[in-house]
């Protein structure tokens, strides 16, 4: 059964015949090319004028996202060898029907061997192409990237970067490019064969064979992969700060610079180590601010406007001396052409100048009301108004007038609720001595003083000693911080601890920036955006990653998901930890 | 015997290394009765109480669960393990349980070493020796594997196109009813 | 060239082949599979089907190595290639003479073949439209005649053997529709030294270490009872043991290979057990000794 399956399959779609012009041209050429360059490569010709045309013409729409379970399953296909590429994984399934036993292998040999025969002329392609839709490129082992020499194809919307005015590829987008067919490498004056830019092209100081292949097996599916930039991930600082728009734009920067994973690898070194201090001042700063700043709230009276603009001057003025240190404190990272320091503080004052319009803890609204006895306004601080709005005095007593004062009417069930609550529900200020209070200090240590007089009651050999109660009944307001209080185990975020610098140097580290195939047509290379996962490439064999290894992966990738891509002697597979949070009751 | 000669809290005490055995209620005759086979096992000079229990439970399981036939026991002091032999079905030919304890860990050698000495009172010369390995965790959940020397082709798996036929089969009884 | 040695080129610890005709002899002669792992450059968007180079694992290499039907090698260092000089210098001044004048000659050897070539596709593309012009020539004397017809003139045909003249003198064949090629292996003269297998290097880990002097002995003995195997990653295992071609046979082994006196946790035994039964395939306990005798055990559900 399997046998007809395989067999006709094969006669279904027998090797092309020439086919007139172009095909004689091609047979013709390819059989004296072959005669030639014996050495170079092997030439078994069948339709590669076709091939290199439709090529470049083509762009396939088999990427997937269901990548990793398939990938392995149709790795195994070996038969599938005379499909087109268009077909269905569903009928890719219905070929692979392999016997299982000998005798049935007998039968089946003579297709077999056809289907076998039709597989090696697959391999066999001939790797003939149009020069004028090669792109030239040199490799320039120095600088570690390769050089455009003409205009680059479609391929330029989603890999490469300009330097210095000119088009560059890193090694391995250009070898992927070249094994593809879509460009032409040159290394002194003489063009590379694939194995060439494999060994020269490929190393520890660029990218490793294993993650090439990692690389290209994510290409070949559609994916746009960049490399990983540790300075592209925000702090979680810098997200609460809302940088991230400005982030983006500067991208590029972060892309250009990205070029040489020597440098980079250190780079982020001090970034790790320089990131968490200067995070640290600033929180600090800031938290001093906000206190200041609810200070002034609460002593603010109506001459709101004027207090306003006073106030806003200092408050520049720190922020920017805060900037300033911050950039003192990480020096190598300001020595860096357009780094991440200068985009900060642009972005730091573009910030505070939005905040001294817009702080609504500052801006005061009148009252209104019946029991105010002011009625004459100010004018509105003009930064307040919109530009064509001119803002004036005003006096509400007018409107005050025309205020509907009649007693809202309540449903039979909002009053029940009223009653209810009247009936259960004591309002603090009904306390007397809570009333007294003239400030949160004075309520507090009143609270205080009231748990003292309690706990004094308590029977002593109950709470004073070793045993106590497991529950404090009066920090039990709910019955979820009742089940928070008797937890054994507390559960913990992926990310708790994982901020704290490593002392273990031998990390692993994440590789590769992945975005999703059907983003291609609005992909900008100078703002990739949020990617879909990041890659992490490691050996089939290595031991899985524990638990710090995972903390500190996803500590460097944010709330982007990281997958590791495990090569396996060319197979590859993709696995990823999930944190998995508990469901807790919300009703409790 | 006496059933009482069990000390309560020694670790030999069933219940008290497996909580989970309930001995309660219209189960107890059948457990004092099987307890009579715990005893018989613990007195065949098998030092390791864990398998001892193993071996047991699995008796029990054999014998109640699994409805095996000819169930013996057979303490291999060699090993200082006891085995099980017993037939699947009634006419089918005697095989070799291995019980033992989920935590226990094993190299190849030792294996084959079990595998050799509990296969050697089994006279088959034309098979090859085989144990039924039951591995017994800490709630008395039992699995059973086989192991084997040398290679075993396994079944052929289920042809797509034959289940076809088979869905399709069934599709048209359904239709010609 | 039937006994000649097929070569491995080492990278990176990976053995790489580069030639499809070794890549068949090594399938078709001996029965080693390897995985593709290249991009197939007609196809070059999928992952179902892959093209060169082909990647061996470690324990085939070795055993080409071993029965003297390959030999491995690696690259000798660009710079040392280049005469001990930096890389970078694009053939300028600091490079040493010998290394400049044969880099000089290859590239005289490149443009002479290109421009060949270029002349050689310049002629068959001539004789193409030729052919095509006169297999039309009817319809084009046809098409002629009318418009003079039309024009009022009645001059007969004596233009048409002088056409053919105009044909290669107005034919116009572009650099950019010239067919070049992208050649896959490496050209024959770059430098390349044997590597022995039998001693660790950096090219070549795997030597001497326990694993994969176990793995080997497992794989070499399998091997030579004729059975297929290619890497096992996929069910947790080291290899998968195919009874024929894996192009035509589901595996019907998952072998894991261990020393003989490592400890095995009977959790991972089931986990392995559970797993092969579920892909209908037995677990293949294997283990090698010192003498290299290799012993298998064939794990499977008892279906109790």
């Amino acid at each position: 059964m399997a046998s007809s399956c395989l067999g006709s399959k094969a006669q279904h779609q027998p090797p092309p015949p020439p086919r007139s012009a172009a095909g004689r041209l091609e047979t013709l050429l390819q059989q004296r090319l072959a005669g030639r360059t014996e050495s170079c490569c092997q030439i078994q010709p069948r339709r590669a004028i076709g091939a290199a045309r439709t090529h470049a013409g083509r762009e396939l729409p088999c990427a997937s996202p269901a990548v990793a379970q398939l990938s392995c399953t149709v790795l195994e296909l070996g038969t599938a060898a005379s499909l087109s590429v268009h077909m269905a994984p569903k009928n890719f399934f219905q070929i692979i029907l392999k016997s299982r036993t000998k005798s049935c292998a007998c039968a089946e040999r003579r297709s077999g061997s056809c289907c076998q025969r039709s597989v090696w002329s697959a391999f066999l392609g001939a790797i003939l192409f149009c020069s004028g839709n090669l792109v030239k490129a040199e490799w320039k082992p120095r600088e570690g990237l390769v050089e455009l020499r003409s205009p680059a194809g479609k391929f330029w919307q989603t890999m490469g970067f300009t330097e210095q005015g000119k088009q560059c590829l890193l090694p391995e987008e250009a070898v992927y490019m070249l094994e593809c067919g879509s460009i032409q490498l040159f290394y002194r004056e003489l063009p590379l064969s694939i194995q060439e830019a494999y060994e020269r092209l490929l190393s520890h100081k660029t990218v490793t064979l294993l993650q090439y292949q990692v690389y290209s097996h994510l290409k070949r599916l559609g994916y746009i992969v960049m490399r990983f930039n540790p300075c592209s991930v925000l702090s979680p600082y810098e997200r609460q700060l809302n940088l991230e728009s400005h982030h983006q734009s500067s991208g590029r920067l972060n892309h250009k610079r990205k070029r040489s994973s020597s440098s980079r690898s250190k780079n982020r070194e001090e970034n790790q180590t320089k990131r968490i201090p200067a995070n640290d001042e600033i929180c600090g700063r800031v938290a001093n601010n906000d206190g200041s700043q609810s200070q002034l709230t609460s002593e603010q009276n109506s001459d709101w406007t004027k207090k306003e603009s006073e106030e806003q001057c200092p408050t520049n003025e720190e922020e920017q001396t805060q900037d300033r240190s911050c950039a003192k404190l990480s020096p190598k990272v300001r020595d860096r052409p357009q780094s991440r320091t200068e985009d900060h503080i642009s972005s730091k004052s573009f910030k505070t100048v939005e905040r001294s319009k817009w702080d609504f803890v500052k801006i005061a609204f009148p009252n209104c009301a019946f029991d105010c006895s002011q009625t004459l306004y100010p004018k509105p601080y003009k930064d307040l108004l919109p530009e064509n709005i001119a803002g004036q005095e005003l006096d509400v007593s007018y409107w005050r007038l025309r205020v509907n004062q009649q007693r809202e009417k309540l449903s039979r069930r909002e009053r029940e609720q009223l009653e209810r609550e009247c009936r259960y529900k004591k309002s603090v200020n009904a306390d007397r001595a809570v009333r007294q209070c003239c400030s949160w200090q004075e309520y507090k240590q009143l609270l205080e003083q009231r748990n003292q007089q309690r706990r004094s009651k308590r029977p002593p050999h109950l709470w004073n000693d070793v045993i106590s109660p497991l529950v404090q009944s009066e920090k039990v307001s709910s019955s979820a911080s009742l089940l928070e209080q008797i937890s054994i185990l507390r559960s913990s975020h992926i990310l708790d601890g994982a901020a704290r610098p490593q002392e273990n140097t031998e990390v692993m580290k994440i590789d590769f920036d992945v975005y999703q195939a059907d983003a291609a047509a609005n992909f900008k290379k100078s703002s990739p955006g949020k990617p879909y996962v990041r890659m992490c490439v490691r050996r089939f064999e290595e031991q899985v990653p524990d638990l710090r290894a995972v903390k500190q992966l996803t500590y460097q990738s944010e709330d982007v998901p990281v997958v590791f891509a495990l090569v396996d002697n060319g197979d590859i597979a993709f696995y990823a930890f999930k944190d998995f949070k508990l469901p807790t009751d919300m009703y409790h | 015997m006496d059933v009482s000669m069990i000390p309560l809290h020694s670790p030999e005490n069933p219940a008290a290394i497996f909580p989970s055995l309930k001995l309660q209620g219209p189960v107890r005759l059948l457990t004092l009765l099987l307890s009579l086979d715990l005893l018989e096992m613990m007195a065949l000079d098998v030092a390791d109480a864990t398998q001892v229990y193993a071996a047991f439970l699995v008796y029990l399981d054999l014998l109640e669960a699994r409805n095996w036939w000819e169930v013996t026991y057979r303490g291999i002091s060699e090993l200082q393990m006891i085995c099980l032999y017993g037939c699947e079905r009634e006419a089918q030919s005697s095989q070799v349980v291995v019980p033992t304890p989920v935590t226990v860990s094993y190299s190849q050698e030792r294996i084959r070493k079990i595998m050799e000495i509990a296969c050697k009172t089994e006279n088959k010369q034309n098979t090859p020796m085989a144990v039924i390995l039951a591995i017994v965790e800490s709630d008395s959940t039992i699995v059973y594997y086989k192991l084997t020397d040398g290679f075993v082709v396994p079944e052929p798996p289920e042809c797509l196109q034959d289940m076809d036929n088979k869905q399709w089969r069934k599709k048209r009884r359904k239709f010609l009813k | 060239m039937e006994n000649a040695l097929i070569p491995i080129h080492l990278l990176q610890g990976t053995a790489l082949v580069w030639n499809m005709e070794d890549v068949r002899k090594i399938r078709q002669c001996h029965r080693l599979v390897g995985s593709l792992v290249g991009s197939l450059p007609r196809k070059p968007r999928q992952n179902a089907r892959l093209g060169l180079p082909l990647q061996l694992l470690p324990e085939e290499a070795r055993l080409l190595a071993e029965i003297r039907a390959a030999v491995l090698l690696r690259t000798v260092e660009h710079e040392k290639a280049a005469g001990g000089q930096d890389e970078g210098c694009d053939s300028e001044g600091s490079s040493s003479q010998g290394v400049e004048e044969v880099l000089l000659s290859e590239v005289a050897v490149y443009k002479q073949a290109l421009n060949e070539s270029y002349e050689e596709q310049w002629q068959l593309a001539l004789q193409e439209k030729r052919s095509l012009l006169e297999s039309l020539s009817e319809q084009i004397a046809q098409g002629r005649a009318r418009r003079r017809h039309e024009r009022g003139e009645q001059t007969g045909d004596p233009n048409q053997p002088a056409n053919r003249e105009d044909v290669k003198e107005n034919f116009h064949f572009p650099q950019e529709a010239m067919m070049v090629q992208l050649p896959t292996a490496r050209p024959a003269h770059s430098l390349t030294e044997v590597v022995d297998w039998q001693h660790p290097s950096p090219d070549w880990p795997h030597a001497g270490q326990l694993v994969h002097e176990i793995r080997y002995q497992v794989f070499r003995d399998l091997w030579e009872k004729g059975f297929f195997l290619t890497s096992g990653g996929k069910f947790g295992g080291d290899f998968l043991v195919y009874p024929g071609d894996p192009m035509r046979f589901h595996a019907h082994y998952i072998a894991l290979c261990t020393v003989p006196d490592e400890t095995l946790q009977l959790c991972d035994i089931v986990a392995a057990g559970r797993l092969g039964s579920n892909v209908k395939k037995t677990v293949l306990l294997c283990s090698a000794k010192q003498d290299g005798t290799v012993t298998y055990m064939s794990l499977q559900w008892a279906g109790l």
